[in-house]
């Protein structure tokens, strides 16, 4: 008898269906929002066209952390939106999913949304980036400074997108999340800010520019405003430059910002996520 | 080796347990996108000849950057035997090879349909294409009007340096009769293309003109390329 009972108990330990352990998740910045994005002769970590940029703020609002099951099965989501400011040194605590089923929930997404009066903030921000996002209905806010040589060109860019970073997966870690029977899995949801400079939708060629964004400045005062952006037509920057890929639609640099801003959520580091607008 | 490497595709998911993939053909047409061609500039365009040269293509597990379908796991219980692609810049991942046309074809697009020819395949999962054009690339010969102004264009010939990939194509492909249709939407294309910007003239086209530089990039954007599954009636 004694011997079947652990021999069962090894059975549903090996399957991962008994017991709960917790999900802490946390958000980061890396070194690119925190510190800066370099210049890159090289072409592999930075700007290939000479720019340096360091941002002043790096605000999300993330929303709706959620894990499922593809048989069906609803685990917990997150109901309060977290405002955060990733130019603060990270990671940041966002919260905690306790007494979770233990085992594998393969579908973990997360949403990068406009704030209601109701986001809360979380690690350390500035009360008025808060209070920003939420009378704004904003998503994002980032704001920072290029410099190339003696140019300066500031932007302070308000966004109020909705996107949903779903089926989060990592090469280390597989797809969604295995939660440990009696102890806390730790998941970073990773936030990539080079994303914003890619001069290419879908090319596995794409660069990190920031000459047109720089040259959009039509007023020529230092501030590259969304506006400016919108009037730019990627028809009059260079063939091989700024191409789309399947994105339809995308004929403006702010069209194309805008579509690079859906794509900065990542998972545990280099994972991905798939995007999908709303 | 494309042909040895669906082959691998094939036998590696039927050794895993999983369905096992059947080699199929299936033909392929090429035709246009109906409807009236006016650009964002507002210039209503007549077309009197549309040549575009075609190399390959190419079907491929992973999706397209922008999804036209509903999630695989939501329609497809066995989705998870074959690798995905993921939206990101620079991370379009074709996945696996399913099936593949190499039959060089030159197509008037002012024609109804022309059968492209039959391309080998597998079953399984599709999620997008990759098509290569031919030298020729695409040339439009037309008119283009807005309000008292006419212009009277021919694009020269463009073909993109790279193939174009991530067109969608979503379908589970089994063995039933059917066959694959590329439309192209020459509307699309010409969407871009501002015909009072035509630098030294529009008889060629100034290819360092804004017009050219939307003519191309149009042929370069893959959402203008609309492939589809028709079943067989």
């Amino acid at each position: 008898m004694k011997t079947m009972m652990m021999g069962l108990c090894a059975v549903v330990l090996a399957s991962g269906c008994g017991g709960a352990g917790s999900v802490q998740f946390t958000t980061w910045g890396e070194a690119y929002i925190e510190d800066k994005i370099p210049v890159d002769s090289m072409e592999t970590t930075g700007f290939v066209d000479g720019w340096e940029l360091k941002y002043a703020r790096f605000v999300v609002v993330l929303s709706e952390v959620t894990l499922a099951k593809k048989t069906g099965e609803a685990g917990p989501k997150q109901t309060e939106a977290k405002v955060v400011d990733l130019v603060k040194k990270g990671p940041t605590d966002l919260l905690s999913f306790a007494d979770v089923p233990s085992g594998k929930w393969d579908l973990l997404s997360y949403a990068i949304l406009p704030a209601t009066s109701t986001a809360a903030s979380a690690g350390a921000i500035d009360a008025a980036d808060v209070e920003r996002m939420r009378t704004g209905g904003l998503s994002m806010f980032v704001e920072g400074s290029a410099t190339k040589g003696a140019t300066t060109k500031h932007f302070a860019w308000p966004l109020a997108l909705n996107t949903e970073y779903q089926e989060c997966t990592n090469d280390d870690f597989g797809e969604g999340v295995t939660v440990p029977n009696g102890a806390q899995e730790v998941v970073q949801l990773t936030i990539h800010g080079d994303h914003f400079w890619y001069d290419d939708l879908q090319s596995p060629d794409a660069k990190l520019r920031f000459d047109a964004i720089a040259s959009a400045d039509a007023n020529g005062d230092g501030e590259v405003t969304l506006d400016e952006l919108a009037a730019v037509q990627l028809t009059a920057l260079p063939l091989g430059q700024y191409g789309t890929g399947s994105a339809a639609n995308v004929k403006t640099l702010k069209d194309f910002v805008f579509s690079l801003s859906r794509t900065v959520g990542h998972y545990r580091g280099e994972g991905h996520c798939h995007s999908h607008a709303r | 080796m494309k042909r040895v490497a669906l082959l691998l595709v094939s036998l590696s998911l039927a050794a895993c347990g999983g369905t096992a993939q059947t080699r199929r053909t299936f033909p392929v047409v090429v035709s246009t996108v109906p409807g009236p061609l006016v650009t964002d500039s507002g210039w209503a365009v007549t077309l009197s000849s549309a040549q575009l040269s075609l190399a390959s293509v190419r079907f491929f597990s992973g999706e397209a950057l922008v999804r036209r379908g509903p999630l695989p796991w939501r329609f497809d219980p066995l989705g998870w035997l074959v690798p995905s692609a993921w939206a990101h810049p620079g991370h379009y991942v074709p996945g696996a090879a399913m099936g593949e046309l190499l039959q060089p074809l030159t197509v008037d697009l002012l024609a109804a349909e022309t059968p492209w020819g039959t391309a080998d395949g597998v079953t399984g999962t599709y999620g997008s294409l990759q098509l290569s054009l031919g030298a020729e690339g695409l040339r439009l010969k037309g008119t283009a009007t807005k309000g008292a102004d006419s212009v009277v264009f021919d694009t020269g010939s463009f073909a993109p340096p790279a193939a174009i990939e991530g067109v969608p194509f979503s379908h589970v492909m089994d063995t039933s009769a059917g066959r694959v249709r590329v439309a192209v939407d020459l509307a699309a294309i010409l969407s871009r293309v501002d015909f009072a910007l035509v630098g030294s003239g529009a008889d060629p086209l100034d290819p360092a003109s804004p017009a050219f530089n939307g003519f191309a990039r149009g042929v370069e954007d893959s959402s203008v390329y609309h492939a589809t599954w028709e079943a067989a009636e």
